[in-house]
């Protein structure tokens, strides 16, 4: 029986982050000053100010991430002048898999030849000094995207450059993002992420956690989605943080997105409060279409507007946005600045979408609700079952059995027994659970909500791929 | 997650309409990419469409060279290998393919290759004309039906 | 009160007995010189006595290295996926692999091998490569104590007319090539088991003292695991290696994360904490092959210029000569020097590239490592990842804390599922 407990709480970690602080690259960063300096920024750039001040609609934020500090300079600007209330500092890949003295070549290569080198800004090469004064004049909070298993030193030096978001967790930045890195390693990376976030938050001004919910943004069930973001959750609060954002992707069905938001804003906090970790805030971010966009630019700004009146009928508290040229590539920074700006401009005209959400029920979206919630009920408990006495071995047993399985992972510890589909009202199904321990009713009630859509005579890749490319 | 030739998979696909009722047993495939792509989705819906018509798939996903093949060919006593590249590095891992696997006394497989295999535009009977040289029985560069794949499979297996 | 916990650790020159209180710390150890007139049992039985110690059949547990651990010879199909997993299976149970061959280039190996262990392909009928490389085959060309088939489990019937001595057990691949079964792994301890009796007399153990024990470098790399998952007294913050220098061999013990992008050869998938053993380094039983490649090593005088506080032309000159006894010291300072820089060019049987920079923490362990100072390592450490690296940290396990963790933790991840 492993169930998350305070006791798991990482205890001296001293002489552990000497040994992490101790690569060159990090040098000069002392907690002390970090402290002091966390203190001294206004209380706008926090999360929970933010979040506070939200009025009926989501906050918005953007993404991206250039290679120099003067085009990340020129990024921060144009979209906080576009209306960004979480301004994005998305990291390169090099970094992502630690790889920083290439990210340091490739950024001084970047910076001699004014070509782009690098998909996303190298903070650890940066350092912490002068991308503090990236945000100098921003008086909103920063917030860390990335894909890094082993985080340790970039939460690090992003904390000490006054990022108060940290994304990420220990399944959701390695299974849809490594093949190899090891899993049980990525969860104890992270708990020590977690522990330096918690140590350096103070009661007003904590230091914001959130989990990535599209995981591999394929076709993933919501009860694995929500089981994995309620698993971070805990994760978080075994160390202490005391501010925490469950996420999840566009679905790719009305239906499926407001029984998914009900069923993980409901059980995060139930979780959450059964272990003790009542303290723990805990808010709900809604990610645009993570699948594959539309090449036609009318298409994409169309999806992008539906998703942004979804996100407030499911009352999010953050939507991250896509682009048009989602299709493209790497977004420049105009397009991006357009792209929050037409989802503050959705927001604005399209309110009170959560009140009125609110006051209509539908027998599917109950329906729904119900089943998604008894699926992840069960396979969380079955995960506190397991043996052993602490909790993220637990976690990680679990991905090893196969009762966490995510679609399209390229992770080998994931186990790919699980299929999943979609049925007449474009909501994902469970067609093979794999090992996946849902009950054999609620498998069987999967299966039939299939039956009505399926086709014997398609083959079943067929379907998958256009239940994959839905939006396209 | 964007997956680029995966999405002309798609397109591709749905215009297709051509359907198979073989059933194909106890036929085993070595499934996998070749080079430093870490992209699965259209492995993986390989794997399940090959699945789905019977074949015994053995998918060594992402990240192999071709020596990785022939090892897997040998183990699994396989019939057939279908190596896949989406960001064109087919080019530089594959030009003694054949022969690795004459070397290690498999030289009667069958080899296919699909995908997007050679970086930037060349024409199309060029790149077939090359991995042809390169011993591969079929060649798809940039023509993702898997139906149409099937189909050829089900004929070079049959006439053995 | 708690019961009180004994580990014994029987090695070839020493037996160690510690008493362990119920948070897997040591309370006491002792250590005693192998009494070779006694005989094992004998000895073991009577320091247990001695110390006072009840035979409460749960509360000892006992590891041995005194055989020097067992030497198997693979044959397999192919070197990346059939002798990968024997490779590793053999690793994981404490066994030393001497050499991998393939079925196809059966050359014959004149090394002795306790074990030969032949094995490949999935388990499939109609298998007409993997039959003709078995009929093939000819174990004349090798020296060996025991013949072990486990490939392909339609073909053993033939493989076991070919060759009536050889026993027969499940294909570690069964099905698939990734699949998890230990077949190997369960089968080498006990032949390490049967082994030690034979070699050692230990049969003559008290029931419940022989009947689990296990190999050394098995207890050492499941403690190390246990460092890895923070359930130990010992820190490490992140990527580790954990270096154990004996009289026989030096064992590495690794989390697979260091292993570099270039490199061929990788551990099999989910796992996530490897070991690899040097069989020809060591201070005692393995001198003259430490000797014969430290003196040949292009580095040498580098590599003496920093562990030695005077004389160093002299010794360089002494050495190469091979007029030079080095001290045990330096000899352990010499297995670490060959094993890391082995380690860093992936140059060993089945040995992945790794990435030594990546590294965090190194940990030293074993009787030779008692002797080095942490300063000395890593400027040995230095020679293989200068300023590149992340500065990693070097702790030196001078009370065994390792061993202990292992043969206290009831918990494998190698093997569990």
């Amino acid at each position: 029986m492993a169930e998350p407990n305070i006791n798991a709480r990482l205890q001296d970690i001293g002489s552990y982050r000497q040994q992490i602080l101790s690569q060159p690259l990090a040098q000069g960063i002392s907690s002390q000053e970090v402290h002091n300096y966390l203190a001294s920024l206004p209380a706008g750039r926090f999360p929970k100010t933010a979040y506070k001040h939200r009025g009926s609609a989501p906050l918005i934020q953007p993404r991206g991430g250039f290679p120099t500090f003067e085009a990340q300079l020129a990024l921060t600007k144009q979209l906080y002048q576009a209306g960004a209330d979480f301004i994005p500092l998305t990291i390169d890949s090099c970094t992502r898999q630690n790889q920083y003295d290439t990210a340091e070549n490739l950024l001084q290569r970047s910076e001699e030849e004014g070509k782009d080198y690098l998909n996303g800004y190298p903070l650890i090469a940066h350092g912490y000094e002068i991308t503090r004064e990236l945000y100098r004049e921003i008086d909103r909070p920063i917030s860390l995207r990335h894909g890094t298993p082993d985080a340790r030193l970039l939460a690090e030096v992003a904390i000490a450059s006054g990022i108060t978001e940290i994304e990420g967790g220990g399944i959701c930045y390695c299974l849809p993002y490594s093949e190899g890195f090891p899993l049980d390693r990525s969860l104890l990376y992270w708990q020590y992420i977690d522990r330096i976030c918690a140590e350096y938050s103070t009661k007003d001004a904590p230091i914001h956690r959130e989990s990535f919910g599209p995981l591999s943004a394929t076709l993933v069930p919501p009860a694995i989605a929500i089981t994995i973001q309620i698993i971070e959750a805990l994760l978080a609060a075994e160390q202490g943080v005391t501010s925490f954002a469950v996420s999840f992707g566009q679905t790719g069905s009305m239906i499926q997105d407001l029984a998914t938001a009900q069923v993980l804003r409901k059980l995060t906090r139930n979780y959450l409060d059964k272990f003790g970790f009542k303290e723990v805030q805990t808010y709900l971010v809604y990610h645009q279409w993570m699948g594959q966009f539309p090449a036609e630019k009318e298409k994409a700004a169309a999806l992008i507007v539906g998703s942004s009146i979804i996100s407030s009928m499911i009352s999010a508290d953050k939507i991250v946005v896509k682009t048009v040229n989602e299709a493209l590539g790497v977004p420049a920074a105009e397009v991006n600045a357009e792209a929050t700006s037409t989802v503050q401009y959705t927001l604005e005209r399209f309110r009170y979408g959560d009140v009125l959400a609110g006051s209509l029920t539908s027998p599917l979206v109950e329906g729904e609700a119900i089943l998604i919630e008894s699926e992840t009920k069960t396979i969380l408990q079955r995960i506190f079952d397991l043996s052993g006495n602490v909790f993220w071995e637990s976690v990680f047993r679990a991905f090893q059995l196969g009762y966490l399985d995510v679609p399209f992972s390229p992770h080998n510890d994931n186990a790919n027994k699980l299929i999943s589909m979609r049925d007449v009202n474009g909501s994902i199904r469970i067609h093979e659970k794999g090992n996946v321990p849902i009950s054999d009713e609620d498998a069987k009630f999967e299966k039939s909500l299939l039956a009505s859509k399926h086709n014997k005579s398609d083959k079943t890749y067929r379907q998958l791929l256009a239940d994959i490319n839905i939006m396209v | 997650m964007n997956d680029w030739g995966f999405n002309q998979v798609a397109l591709v696909l749905r215009k297709c309409s051509l359907m198979h009722n073989d059933i194909i047993k106890d036929y085993r495939i070595v499934l996998g990419v070749i080079g430093d792509d870490i992209h699965v989705v259209g492995n993986r819906i390989i794997q399940l469409a090959l699945e789905e018509s019977g074949f015994h798939v053995f998918n060594l996903r992402t990240r192999n060279r071709p020596e990785h093949f022939c090892q897997a060919a040998l183990e699994t006593n396989a019939d057939v290998v279908m190596v896949s590249s989406l960001n064109g590095e087919g080019e530089y891992w594959c030009s003694d393919f054949r022969q690795q696997f004459i070397n290690i006394g498999l030289g009667d497989i069958i080899l296919y290759v699909g995908g997007n295999i050679v970086v930037g535009n060349r024409p199309q009977d060029e790149v077939v004309t090359l991995f042809k040289q390169y011993g591969f029985d079929r060649v798809y560069h940039q023509k993702p039906d898997i139906s149409a794949i099937i189909t050829d499979l089900c004929k070079d297996l049959k006439n053995g | 009160m708690s019961k009180l916990r004994i580990a014994i650790d029987i090695g070839s020159t020493v037996v160690k007995i510690a008493k362990i209180d119920s948070n897997d710390e040591i309370i006491e150890q002792n250590f005693y010189a192998r009494d070779f007139e006694a005989g094992i049992a004998h000895q073991v039985e009577t320091l247990v006595d001695f110390l006072d110690i009840s035979y409460d059949k749960d509360s000892i547990q006992v590891c041995s290295s005194a055989n020097g651990g067992l030497r198997v010879g693979i044959i397999c199909l192919t070197s990346y996926y059939s002798g990968a997993t024997l490779r590793n299976q053999a690793l994981s149970a404490g066994a030393n692999p001497i050499f991998v061959h393939d079925l196809e280039e059966d050359g014959g190996n004149l090394n002795y091998v306790d074990i030969l262990l032949v094995g490949g392909g999935i388990d499939c009928k109609d298998f007409p490569p993997l039959e003709q490389r078995l009929k093939r085959f000819n174990p004349d060309k090798y020296h060996f104590g025991l013949l072990i088939y486990a490939g392909n489990c339609f073909y053993a019937d033939l493989f076991s007319r070919l060759f009536p001595m050889a026993k027969v057990i499940d294909n570690p691949l069964a099905e698939s090539l990734n699949s998890r079964r230990s077949t190997v792994f369960e089968t080498l301890r006990r032949a390490y088991l049967d082994d030690l009796v034979f070699k050692e007399g230990i049969s003559e153990l008290r029931n419940n003292l022989s009947k689990a024990i296990h190999p050394t470098p098995e207890i050492v790399n499941r403690g190390f695991q246990r460092v890895v998952f923070n359930h130990s007294s010992i820190l490490i913050a992140g990527a580790g290696v954990l270096i154990d220098i004996g009289g026989a061999t030096t064992d590495i013990h690794y989390t697979v994360e260091i292993i570099s992008n270039e490199s061929d050869d990788k551990p099999s998938a989910g796992t996530s904490v490897a070991r690899y053993v040097f069989t020809d380094l060591g201070i005692v039983a393995s001198v003259e092959s430490t000797l014969l490649q430290i003196r040949s090593h292009p580095r040498l005088y580098e590599f003496l210029n920093i562990t030695l506080a005077e004389n160093v032309r002299e010794v360089y000159r002494l050495l190469r000569e091979g007029q030079y006894e080095p001290s045990a010291e330096l000899l352990s300072y010499a297995c670490l020097f060959i094993a890391l820089d082995r380690f860093s060019k992936g140059q060993g049987l089945g040995l992945p590239i790794a990435d030594l920079g990546k590294i965090s923490q190194f940990v030293l362990t074993g009787g030779s490592a008692q002797n080095l100072k942490e300063q000395m390592v890593l400027k040995v450490i230095d020679l293989f990842v200068g300023n590149k690296g992340s500065n990693p940290g070097v702790y030196i396990d001078r009370n065994y804390q390792i061993w202990v963790d292992g043969i206290t933790w009831h918990h494998s991840t190698a093997y569990a599922v």
